[in-house]
Formats: structure tokens, sequence, C-alpha cells
């Protein structure tokens, strides 16, 4: 669903996705195509497919921990005119992503750590990371990135 | 068609050169990292990876990097990086990579590092 009129933007996009990595690079591709219909600047297109894509790798290894392809994801885009958000919701176990600490590279090279670098993307590049668990039952990630440079 | 193709040919006497095609992500890395661990046990630890033709790369991807660097220097070797796409070094720079890696554009260059 796509509605514009002069000041407006929104879109409202969803796609389920099974517990398994090799549907990542079809996701990406997805991905891709709802961040080129938002107004967002074209340097910036390439981190948010980055961004998700470790989110949804993150609740493959973490919250499924590579269980049933079985077991889905969802992944849903709402943009507005302003920002483009990406919610992500499973029913693995638990993962908030505020628990993980940020990453000291020259650490992670000396300790030959190969893992533990999603979060730390994402961060970097997203504005907003809102982690819930709802229900009990699935968590609830969304991921916010805004057109413009919030200060 | 597969997400990534991985090519290892000697690039001199005592240095491979591993080229990868396609997608470095959370569903191809264990390939690269499980060709780069045959190597080490063979001895071979002065490593060019060709990364021209890698369109995508994930932290996953990157992490075969961060994490098997020190064992290659550790043991007298490296691991220098080739040819990135201006993508794949956007990501290298999120991650505060290119202060730790050599990244060069040409195979002399490549093999000038292990001089």
């Amino acid at each position: 669903m796509r509605s514009m009129s002069k000041d407006t933007f929104n879109i409202s996009k969803k796609m389920v996705i099974p517990n398994d990595t090799s549907y990542l690079s079809k996701v990406r591709k997805f991905i891709k195509e709802v961040v080129a219909l938002s107004p967002m600047e074209a340097t910036e297109h390439m981190r948010v497919v980055l961004a998700v894509d470790e989110a949804l790798s993150n609740v493959i290894e973490h919250a499924y921990k590579c269980s049933s392809p079985d077991n889905t994801i969802e992944l849903k885009f709402v943009g507005t005119d302003k920002y483009l958000s990406a919610v992500i919701t499973d029913q693995g176990n638990s993962f908030n992503p505020s628990s993980i600490p940020d990453v000291n590279m020259e650490d992670h090279v000396r300790n030959r750590r190969k893992g533990g670098l999603g979060i730390f993307m994402i961060r970097q590049i997203m504005d907003e990371i809102e982690y819930k668990f709802k229900d009990g039952e699935y968590n609830v990630l969304r991921l916010v990135k805004y057109y413009e440079e919030r200060n | 068609m597969s997400d990534m193709t991985i090519e290892i040919n000697a690039l001199s006497d005592s240095i491979e050169i591993i080229k990868v095609e396609g997608y470095l992500d959370a569903h191809t890395f264990e390939q690269l990292d499980n060709c780069m661990l045959d190597l080490f046990s063979k001895g071979k630890v002065r490593l060019v990876v060709d990364l021209a033709d890698v369109d995508y790369i994930s932290s996953a991807g990157a992490g075969v990097f961060i994490g098997n660097i020190g064992r290659a220097q550790d043991s007298g070797g490296n691991i220098v990086l080739l040819n990135p796409s201006e993508n794949v070094k956007e990501v290298f720079e999120l991650l505060g990579l290119t202060q730790i890696f050599t990244l060069v554009s040409t195979k002399s260059e490549a093999l000038n590092q292990f001089n």
C-alpha cells in the first residue's frame, strides 16, 4: 500500500521469511526496493539494507539459534515523510540488543572473535533502536532511520 | 546459483590469493572461514583476498577477516585485502577496519606488502 501527496509520504510493506540464512539475499532485494521508494538519500540505502540484514541475521543466530526453518520472522516497513522504520518480529528466545556492549575492534582482533558485530553495526547506522518482549512471547525490534540528520 | 564462490590460486611461491565472488554474509561466511582455516593448517598464512567481485558484505563476512588476521600474523603471515568495492569499503569503515587491514588495489601492491 502506498500513497503520496504533495507533503506526505506513507508506505507499509511486509514480508515473512523462514528462519534460514539462505533467504537473506532475497530479503535484501526486498529491503532495497522498499528503501528506494522512500525519500531517503541514495547514499544511505545500502547502509539501511545492511542494518536490517544484520538484525535478521541476529534473530536467526541468537533468537532462534539456527533452529527449524519452520520458524518465521516478520519484517514490516513503515515509512512517513520523516522516517522509515523496520519492525522485526519473531517468537525466538528473548534477545535484547541493548544488553550487548559496544565493540572494541582491537580486542576483537586480539581475541580472534569473528561474531558479535551486528548490533554494533546497527547502532552505527540507525537513529533509533527499540526492543520489546511482547506478551512474553514475541521479540519486537524497531529500527528507525530519519531522512534528515537530527541534532 | 550459489550466493558465493571461492577460488584459490598461488600468487607466488609463498602467497595464496583467494578470489571471492558474490555475497559474503551470514549464510556464506563459514565457507570462507573454513577455506582460510584449511590454508592455515597447511602452513599457508600469507593470504591475499580478492574482493573485487564481492557485491555485498555484512558483519559476519567481515568477521572472518577480523577473527583470522591475528592467526595469520602470529604465524608470520598476513591477510591483505585486494580491490574492495565502494560498498565493501564502506562496511570496513563503519567497523573501523581500515586501520587494521591493508587494502590494496593491484596484485603487485599486494605482493609488496609481504616483502
